[in-house]
């Protein structure tokens, strides 16, 4: 479900959706060249419950600063994953207790008290242009 | 068998996988400034007010003289060292980035020497001039959010000498490998990726077969979980396990016996905080648990009930018939570690509250009962004779009080057997903070006690720091050899020789 929606040659990947905003994606904090980065975006509790990503992103790191489009986005609340893949395994590796040993951010950069929830990392996109950056160290 | 039922375990917890990645995110939360100590520390905040930088090697002789046994030995201690940044100071002990004074010990004298470990944290703040993250009972302003424990590894807690170099360690991430003889920071410790990052005790115990155990405390994920970890001699993983809790707790060491591990939980619940430290929520009504873990099956073989307690130590443990004798510091509420150790420069909760006190648990295997025999003195930082661990023994070391000491702080050595009831001490006067003493057995002797006991205190009132050489069944005679430096060092935690 996840790989379906990662267009690993487009660095803007267009919805289907009939109108709205583009949204931009910062990503900061890259600390090495290496790997992939991965832009995961959710639109409902639903969606980031069960993993199912709304829009997703793949594109190598060639820089230490990366900019992702998400065009003609729907309005509405959206949540977002971003992690760098190092080792080209095409996962976020994690330790035994779940916790990823590779670099990744949320939406809202927050310090969480608990479970990541989309209410934490929601973020509204209207009918104009929106910019949010997100930081993975 | 054990690594399938561990996946199995695994998954339980992968569920949640970018979950449990942001339970570390539990310290970080909106930020208050902490205020800045600059005047008006009590001297006897000394311990506590930290350093700056690296301590370059410096000579100081003896006063009496050193056994010859010792001559050559290098004794080293662990501590929290920096505790104030660009103004910020961490309110909880807990918080200061390790640091690690290495003894050299001569005949005529020590040559001490102390550094910084280079953690991640600490490369990282020191480049930005200031403290990044909140600590585990610490809050500081603009916090980053902290992706997993290791961010905030501040490997502050014990050491352990391991195939030629020292283990620095904290509880709830990797230790870093140092180098014995120039205390320089030779990276992490590789467990390997699914290890990496995870928890691990500040108390790993070697078991007479030169294995080495150890747990990590996970509860922070949301999950109760320990692993249990087992290691070769050579520090490499021979087994792991992920072994769930009855309840949240926090659990900081296990005694080992000759057939089980056993962890004692206190009745200290999960609860909203804005650090880990206060997301502890002390249930006295609840009572304790102590659960008895098979070395073999790593199963969970007995567990029991008995009165709320709080413990950080454990001394010698041992099997006797239907027995488990569990030796350990026992304070009767949380409060040294909530409140005491949370706000370490209050001078009046240091003194006031109620101290740990040397007890002994005996837990039934039958009939799951666990009485409790209390010893008359304050204790904590229990030692014994490693000869005789798992082994019925009689004698237990530690920091203690002197009867005359106008405060309840530990000023003292003191030597406990726990079979007469009787105890001697050596007291350091009122204006001393006495740290973790050592056993080393003497050579060519085979009697329980016969041995040396090493430690460091502090003497607020001179600002001094210093070493203490005892010849154990003598401590009440006071040092064999003793030096003080010119300096003061901070307080700090677990030491080792080597």
């Amino acid at each position: 479900m996840f790989k379906k929606l990662v267009f690993t040659s487009a660095f803007a990947i267009s919805s289907l959706a009939a109108q709205a905003a583009e949204l931009t994606v910062d990503i900061a904090g890259i600390t090495q060249l290496e790997g992939d980065i991965y832009v995961v975006l959710y639109d409902s509790v639903s969606a980031m419950e069960s993993n199912k990503a709304t829009l997703a992103y793949k594109g190598a790191v060639t820089k230490l600063q990366t900019t992702v489009t998400f065009s003609d986005l729907s309005a509405g609340d959206y949540a977002i994953l971003a992690y760098q893949d190092l080792d080209n395994n095409q996962k976020l590796n994690r330790n035994m207790i779940g916790i990823p040993n590779e670099p990744y951010g949320f939406s809202n950069n927050p310090r969480l008290m608990g479970p990541p929830s989309f209410d934490k990392l929601r973020f509204a996109v209207g009918d104009v242009d929106h910019t949010i950056q997100i930081s993975i160290d | 068998m054990l690594r399938r039922e561990f996946l199995k375990k695994s998954t339980y917890l992968g569920t949640c996988a970018i979950i449990a990645s942001q339970c570390p995110a539990v310290f970080g939360a909106n930020a208050k400034p902490q205020p800045s100590h600059s005047s008006a520390i009590q001297s006897s905040f000394l311990g506590w007010q930290g350093v700056t930088d690296n301590i370059d090697p410096h000579f100081e002789p003896w006063q009496g003289e050193l056994p010859v046994q010792l001559q050559g030995m290098t004794f080293f201690r662990n501590g929290p060292g920096m505790q104030e940044r660009a103004g910020q100071r961490y309110s909880h002990w807990f918080d200061g980035d390790g640091f690690v004074n290495q003894f050299k010990f001569s005949q005529h004298g020590v040559t001490h020497q102390g550094k910084f470990t280079q953690t991640q944290k600490f490369v990282e703040e020191s480049k930005a001039g200031r403290f990044l993250y909140n600590g585990a009972g610490s809050i500081i302003t603009n916090a980053k959010p902290a992706k997993n424990t290791q961010v905030f590894n501040t490997a502050n807690t014990a050491l352990l000498p391991m195939a030629g170099e020292l283990w620095a360690m904290w509880e709830a991430g990797t230790p870093y490998r140092l180098d014995q003889e120039t205390l320089a920071t030779k990276g992490q410790v590789d467990f390997g990726s699914e290890l990496n990052g995870v928890p691990f005790s500040a108390h790993p115990h070697a078991d007479s077969d030169g294995t080495i155990w150890n747990f990590g405390d996970i509860s922070f994920t949301g999950k109760p979980c320990i692993v249990v970890y087992q290691l070769t001699a050579q520090g490499g993983i021979k087994r792991y396990k992920l072994l769930p809790l009855p309840h949240h707790s926090y659990i900081h060491d296990f005694a080992v016996t000759e057939q089980y591990l056993i962890f004692y939980l206190p009745p200290m619940l999960q609860q909203l905080g804005e650090t880990y430290i206060e997301r502890f929520k002390w249930q006295k009504q609840l009572g304790s648990r102590v659960l008895v873990v098979d070395k073999h099956s790593l199963q969970v073989v007995n567990q029991m009930e008995l009165e709320a307690g709080f413990v950080f130590h454990f001394g010698n443990s041992w099997q006797q018939n239907n027995e488990l004798v569990v030796n350990l510091c026992l304070y009767p509420d949380a409060t040294v570690m909530t409140d005491v150790m949370a706000n370490i420069d209050n001078h009046q909760n240091r003194i006031a509250h109620e101290p740990a006190k040397a007890a002994q648990l005996r837990l039934n295997l039958v009939t799951n009962k666990v009485s409790i025999n209390w010893a008359e003195p304050y204790m904590e930082f229990l030692q014994f004779d490693k000869r005789f661990a798992a082994k019925s023994s009689a004698l237990q070391y530690g920091v203690g009080i002197s009867k005359n000491n106008p405060h309840k702080e530990f000023n003292a050595i003191t030597r406990l057997n726990t079979q007469s009831g009787q105890s001697q001490s050596y007291s350091f006067g009122d204006t001393a903070h006495v740290e973790e003493p050592l056993f080393i057995a003497k050579t060519n002797s085979n009697r329980e006690g016969q041995g040396y006991i090493i430690n460091t205190w502090l003497d607020y009132g001179s600002a001094k720091s210093g070493v203490a050489v005892f010849d154990a069944e003598k401590i009440g005679q006071g040092p064999l050899a003793s030096m003080q430096l010119p300096y003061h060092l901070p307080l700090g935690f677990h030491g080792a020789i080597v």
